[in-house]
């Protein structure tokens, strides 16, 4: 359109796309594995389906130094407690992702001790169903989640989670 | 326990096999005789399946017949392979045992003889208390705790008998009796709650 030509050696954008665009490619997840979907996870992450490609590879088995949550398996009640600690562990801003149908709902575990659904405690911002999902269920979700950080705004964190508290 | 079940069974085994597992009911009769020996009538059932044996006893006579088993040279049941609390609700029983509502069942095995045996000692709804076995076989600390969590069969003389599986305070009864409804009393749906009322608190600061 020729206005390159005009603009010199910058160019101007919004801040929140820069960094935006740095934090969806370098997504450093947190597994939570409590059943057989972390066994997918760990095929997900392995060279086959290579999360790697995403910027996604880099787990981190400490809360503190993640900001995307997989929670892979069932929760039941005993663990919640722990659950939710770790997730106010991660720093913000932070994701997560409910993988698998008993994550999501409880699925078959429709019994006095597990928790229907990890929504009831944490702000999901994707659900995988499958018993277990498959590792291309997980990338599907892991671009999902991408598009939700690149429209996030950078003072919107905070609210969200405050939001999530106050329902 | 005659040969052609024996060798029914484990047809698929080698002769050694075979060998061995009849000396595995041997061992058995031998500790249904040291029991009956001891204890007498006060046997209320001696159940055979394919040849294994499963005495079956009230709790007064428990610690007796463990110590037996254990001590008695000729058996040797170190292991207490495992302790099962089993709800009879559903079951009829003999009029003469009484109001049974519980069992528990002790799995023990003989390293020495390699030898297997199970005793079962039956309870009533009203009283479900049966003496602890950990003094006897170390290993029924933990077995115990389980059945007292989700059962609710107390045992008598255990040096810590509290929640083993449960967390400490979960508000329903015993989640493995059968009148306790599957899908709870609404514990999983509370499960949460203090968590998430400690952060609205902490917030609100």
């Amino acid at each position: 359109m020729g206005v390159e030509a005009h603009l010199g050696n910058f160019l101007t954008s919004r801040l929140s796309v820069a960094v935006n665009w740095a934090r969806k490619n370098s997504l450093w997840p947190m597994p939570f594995g409590t059943a057989c979907c972390g066994i997918e996870f760990s095929a997900y992450l392995s060279n086959r389906y290579d999360a790697a490609r995403f910027g996604a590879e880099a787990l981190r088995f400490t809360p503190r130094q993640s900001d995307l949550m997989f929670v892979s398996g069932r929760v039941p009640n005993k663990l919640v407690p722990i659950l939710v600690k770790t997730y106010e562990m991660m720093p913000e801003p932070k994701w997560v992702i409910s993988q698998g149908t008993c994550a999501c709902s409880g699925g078959m575990f429709d019994t006095y001790s597990v928790a229907q659904g990890v929504d009831q405690f944490l702000p999901v911002d994707v659900y995988i169903p499958g018993c277990p999902p498959r590792p291309e269920d997980l990338i599907k979700a892991l671009q999902m989640i991408q598009d939700v950080v690149i429209k996030e705004r950078l003072d919107e964190e905070r609210d969200r989670e405050a939001k999530f508290r106050n329902v | 326990m005659s040969d052609i079940s024996v060798s029914k069974k484990f047809n698929r085994l080698s002769e050694t096999g075979v060998e061995q597992r009849k000396a595995d009911l041997n061992i058995q009769e031998l500790a249904l005789d040291a029991l009956q020996q001891l204890l007498g009538d006060k046997i209320k059932d001696v159940a055979r399946m394919r040849g294994d044996i499963t005495v079956t006893i009230g709790p007064d006579e428990l610690l007796a017949a463990a110590e037996a088993l254990r001590s008695n040279s000729a058996l040797e049941f170190v292991h207490l392979s495992s302790i099962t609390g089993v709800d009879y609700s559903r079951f009829d029983f003999p009029e003469s045992w009484g109001d049974i509502r519980f069992g528990v069942v002790y799995n023990l095995f003989s390293y020495e003889k390699s030898a297997n045996f199970a005793l079962r000692v039956v309870v009533s709804e009203e009283e479900p208390v049966v003496p602890s076995l950990f003094h006897i076989w170390h290993g029924a600390d933990w077995q115990e705790r389980e059945v007292y969590d989700l059962l609710g069969v107390s045992f008598e003389g255990h040096p810590d008998l509290r929640r083993l599986f449960l967390y400490d305070d979960f508000e329903g009864e015993y989640p493995l009796r059968k009148d306790y409804p599957l899908k709870g009393k609404g514990e999983r749906d509370k499960s949460w709650l203090p968590m998430q009322k400690q952060a609205r608190v902490e917030e609100s600061k």
